[in-house]
């Protein structure tokens, strides 16, 4: 393959593993991060206009909530470390299916977005999301419930996904695509979304979703308390792309 | 080190990997129209599956440049000016728009931090980090931003506060004894505190505030622009010519759906690409090409908004100015 005439090509290998370092200082932060600052992508095609705002979840307790690790489960993962992996790989990353892509759909930027990941806590997600004008704010998140790991029962868990606008321009309609593109592909069958007043949540209202200005839908994209959810989760990757296509199909598919 | 430490690690330099693999590849994939040309005589499998995924790329140097389904470029200069490109931050001034974002959001952190000082606490500003190809082009530039991203400059800071002192650090800083509490009573409360937060936007909005206080409005508009006889009558005439062409679509991001739809059916199957699909889509991305061409429909539709725009700006000229 013809490298670019791009200053890595030039730089090679001592650059790469300077930069390994500093990445991988910044990823060994992020469980404890405080205020890291978000982290706000261009887009790799002509920008159709359009901002999305990845919030993952930054939980006090991740670790704790019930996620089933190991081999069988997520790894070394927890809610936090696997939702920022899934919004980072949604922004930018090369994946459709199992295998890596050149496609134009393969994520975010491709598809003509600019991306800004939250990195430091919630308070600060919900203001820079409507600092920045987003389009639509998407809480990144997993679910739990009371079981063994070793629950097989796949009617038992799924896709959800949480909104507070209604309508099909509204927070229920970007809602029902992501449950539909991510949902088709986790392991669950119960996929589903509800409004943010029902039994869903515990909350009076999310703040993610009735404090943001953007368009917004919460996802909770499988159980980790049950290992096929939780391996499912640890390669988040491969289904990344999946949420480029529901924000498509939700805005209609701009392109600058 | 620990374990969790170094799988962290590695997982950051596969990904460092992938993200260089990502700018090289676009980056390419921009630059190199001919050395894609020129790959699909050489490897003709490998190209076919290069052309399911970027059909832009097979074009011929000579074919018309195909930017956008439904976009002409043969229309490109006969766009309109609309009044509501008056007003910052509603998408008409984007780059502009941007450049001011990026300002506001240095001058709230400074804000902040001297408001922090004033509370007793130290605050160091972290204002949000562009990461663009761009950045690629200068070493210095690049690493001084990869040093800040890995960085939380408050963290060293916040976690020698005792408990109580920290629960009054976030109370000063965002009105929240807790700010990842996932309550929104909470933050409504907190948005009418005198936190330091609430201070700096109180006194620095932003400019894409007045969008947002206009969300619905403009809501309201878009969809009366979607609905609009003309809008309709092009959509049609253009899905019209498409079935001329062979391909039934009502409307153009119909198209794009189609290839979603044709990536999820080749994963549902091999997870290859089809033979016979890149030539379709191709053909697809051409005739949407010609047939927005045919139906006017960018022109039409820069009319029609340009008029509901100009509207909404008479409309809310009061909300838009103040």
């Amino acid at each position: 393959m013809t490298l670019p005439n791009s200053f890595l090509a030039l730089r090679g290998t001592r650059f790469l593993l300077r930069i390994c370092s500093l990445l991988a200082l910044s990823l060994g932060l992020l469980t404890s991060a405080l205020a890291q600052s978000d982290l706000i992508y261009e887009p790799l095609s002509a920008w159709n206009g359009k901002k999305v705002y990845l919030s993952p979840a930054r939980h006090s307790d991740a670790g704790g909530r019930g996620e089933c690790v190991g081999s069988q489960g997520m790894g070394s993962l927890d809610e936090n470390t696997s939702a920022y992996r899934f919004a980072y790989y949604a922004a930018t990353g090369n994946y459709v299916g199992s295998s890596t892509s050149t496609s134009i759909y393969r994520n975010l930027r491709t598809r003509g977005y600019k991306v800004r990941i939250g990195r430091g806590t919630v308070s600060s997600a919900i203001s820079n999301s409507n600092a920045w004008g987003a389009t639509v704010h998407i809480p990144i998140h997993s679910n739990a419930r009371s079981e063994s790991c070793s629950n097989t029962d796949a009617s038992k868990h799924g896709t959800h996904v949480i909104y507070k606008s209604y309508g099909s321009t509204g927070g229920e309609g970007l809602s029902g695509h992501i449950k539909d593109t991510v949902g088709s592909a986790s392991p669950g069958t119960n996929d589903l979304i509800c409004h943010n007043s029902s039994s869903c949540t515990l909350f009076n209202c999310l703040g993610e979703l009735c404090n943001t200005s953007a368009k917004a839908a919460y996802l909770e994209r499988e159980f980790h308390t049950w290992n096929t959810g939780a391996n499912w989760i640890s390669t988040d990757e491969y289904n990344t792309w999946r949420l480029g296509w529901a924000i498509d199909l939700f805005l209609g598919y701009p392109r600058g | 080190m620990k374990k969790s430490s170094i799988i962290l690690t590695l997982t950051a330099c596969l990904t460092l990997v992938a993200v260089v693999a990502a700018v090289l590849v676009d980056k390419q994939a921009k630059t190199s129209t001919e050395r894609i040309a020129d790959n699909v005589e050489r490897d003709s499998i490998a190209a076919q599956s290069a052309a399911i995924e970027e059909p832009n790329n097979v074009l011929d140097d000579d074919s018309s440049p195909v930017s956008d389904l439904g976009l002409d470029s043969n229309e490109s200069n006969i766009l309109q000016v609309s009044n509501l490109a008056k007003y910052p931050g509603f998408g008409h001034r984007d780059d502009e728009d941007e450049e001011t974002f990026s300002q506001e959001e240095e001058q709230r952190e400074n804000m902040i931090a001297d408001c922090m000082r004033e509370s007793g606490f130290d605050y160091t500003p972290a204002p949000s980090i562009v990461l663009d190809e761009s950045l690629l082009e200068n070493e210095k530039e690049f690493e001084r931003l990869l040093a800040e991203a890995a960085t939380d400059p408050n963290q060293a800071y916040v976690s020698e506060l005792s408990p109580s002192m920290k629960r009054n650090y976030y109370l000063a800083l965002t009105g929240l004894a807790d700010p990842n509490t996932q309550e929104g009573l909470d933050y409504e409360q907190a948005s009418n505190s005198n936190s330091c937060v609430s201070r700096a936007f109180t006194s620095i909005p932003g400019v894409y505030a007045k969008r947002n206080a206009l969300a619905k409005e403009i809501d309201t508009m878009e969809s009366e622009i979607k609905n609009d006889q003309r809008s309709i009558a092009s959509t049609q005439k253009w899905s019209n010519c498409m079935s001329e062409l062979g391909h039934t679509f009502e409307r153009p991001s119909d198209a794009h759906r189609f290839v979603d739809q044709t990536i999820i059916s080749n994963l549902n199957n091999t997870g290859q690409a089809r033979a016979g699909d890149e030539q379709l889509i191709r053909q697809l991305y051409q005739a949407t090409d010609q047939c927005a061409s045919t139906a006017q429909l960018q022109s039409i539709n820069q009319t029609v908004r340009t008029e509901y725009e100009n509207r909404f700006a008479e409309n809310y000229q009061d909300r838009l100015k103040n």
